[in-house]
């Protein structure tokens, strides 16, 4: 049975079918034992699932869950009146921690105007490459051929403010709501997080992660991090620092999956030098 | 535009103006779906409940950035299920350091959770058998009811792909169950 006949038989079942286009399917049900076979089990499938229960919160539940949330976003009843249309900037109890996340969001943008290291092509490649399906060895050679990890300007300068046309149009497609990045989510300002979900994802494309180090854990400076990059005051997106390539803490990953695309990339910055080193899918 | 979509996008429009009613309103609207797809992907309440806070906290932080270009909805549950995804990992990256599983000792909140579920005990351990990507695309056509259009707008992944994934997942799960026929061999497919 090939990928159409599957796909049919899903959409047969979705209801997503014209009604000749289900004339015909079921048509073919009648003489494809195969496809029948599949069909009923598909159906049997669904149906039980269909049957479940809906699931619902206790009121204990609801009540927690909305106190938490009103002491998460301070919706008390001054704040309220002060209006909530920046709510990026309260952060609750345990979502202090998180400003590192405002961090490496700020480092999205930064990749996104750094031309010396991310080329007009390459930002392109940030808003709708597709899916990584070969090996990203070759775009994350910075670390391997540069043990320093650090691609030096003439000036020594970060290029920041050297903001083509080309590459401010890059970022202003990269909308927040479009954007939804591969999450790890530290619970304190330094955080030990573990390679294997790094290892996972580089395995994705092909690279083994022995390949870059053998560490399996890694301590995070979120302080570090942050003085990187100023105070962000400003969350222009949902990145998580994943890991580390190295015990000593010098370089955080940041893996942000394109929700539209599902394109992946993956940025590399230096911490002791404040530069993006690595950015590839 | 649908009328939950008007509607929606109205409560936005009063939250971020200040009403705190605006705020509840929206979690009347949405916080029980959330909250099943969150118990559904994984399958204890507690870590449900924390993946529904996350949800939450995610989307109101971010409600301003909120374009209006898609249903709120849409973006409301592909958040869910990102969220989903995320808590999964940390479970994963916890049993590795852990005991084995079969050395864990039994976590009563877990069966808490599969009584509020009332899925078929068999068929919710099935569901946790199959890779969280199927499982997603399986509580989101068959369980939530969505369309596949719609569970392809919120897993953001082309319709084929959740007709692919869907297939697979249902496949799977009848193995898993075994109480269904697995359909015959093809001739072409004899070793």
């Amino acid at each position: 049975m090939n990928d159409n006949e599957r796909d049919l038989i899903v959409s047969l079942l979705d209801g997503a079918l014209s009604p000749t286009a289900q004339a015909e399917v079921r048509a073919r049900l009648e003489i494809d034992v195969e496809m029948k076979a599949a069909y009923d089990e598909q159906l049997a499938v669904s149906t039980t699932l269909r049957s479940s229960p809906a699931v619902s919160m206790s009121a204990a539940d609801r009540d927690e869950l909305h106190g938490e949330l009103r002491a998460g976003l301070f919706l008390d009843e001054a704040t309220v009146a002060a209006g909530v249309a920046t709510p990026a900037r309260r952060w609750s109890r345990w979502w202090a921690p998180l400003t590192g996340l405002a961090t490496a969001a700020v480092i999205v943008t930064a990749v996104v105007v750094l031309p010396g290291t991310f080329g007009d092509e390459d930002a392109a490649d940030l808003v709708g490459a597709p899916a990584p399906q070969t090996s990203a060895t070759s775009s994350l050679p910075s670390l391997e051929a540069d043990p320093q990890g650090i691609t030096e300007d003439s000036d020594g300068q970060q290029p920041v403010e050297e903001l083509t046309s080309s590459t401010a149009a890059a970022a202003a497609t990269i909308e927040p709501d479009v954007m939804q990045y591969s999450l790890a989510r530290a619970t304190g300002p330094s955080d030990e997080l573990e390679l294997p979900v790094l290892a996972e994802d580089f395995a994705a494309a092909g690279v083994e992660s022995a390949a870059f180090n053998s560490t399996t854990k890694a301590t995070i400076d979120y302080g570090t991090a942050a003085g990187c990059f100023g105070s962000a005051d400003e969350v222009t997106g949902e990145a998580v620092l994943v890991g580390t390539l190295s015990a000593s803490g010098d370089n955080v990953v940041v893996i942000i999956t394109d929700a539209s695309t599902g394109a992946e990339t993956v940025i590399i910055v230096d911490l002791a030098t404040c530069r993006v080193t690595s950015v590839g899918p | 535009m649908t009328g939950r979509s008007s509607q929606d996008r109205e409560l936005i429009r009063r939250y971020l103006a200040g009403d705190a009613d605006a705020f509840e309103a929206l979690m009347a609207a949405h916080e029980g779906r959330v909250f099943s797809i969150c118990l559904r992907m994984l399958r204890n309440r507690d870590s449900a409940l924390d993946a529904t806070q996350d949800v939450f906290l995610t989307v109101f932080r971010k409600v301003d950035r909120y374009k209006e270009q898609a249903a709120f909805s849409t973006w409301l549950y592909r958040v869910t299920v990102n969220t989903c995804y995320d808590h999964l990992r940390r479970e994963k990256r916890k049993r590795t350091d852990a005991m084995p599983d079969h050395l864990d000792p039994p976590d009563p909140r877990s069966e808490d959770a599969i009584g509020a579920v009332e899925l078929r005990p068999d068929i919710e351990r099935a569901l946790q058998t199959i890779a969280p990507e199927f499982r997603a695309a399986a509580i989101l056509v068959d369980i939530e009811g969505l369309s596949l259009q719609g569970a392809a707008d919120i897993l953001g992944v082309p319709i084929g792909t959740v007709k692919s994934r869907v297939f697979r997942a249902r496949r799977q799960l009848a193995i898993e169950l075994g109480n269904l026929a697995p359909p015959p061999r093809h001739p072409k497919e004899e070793p």
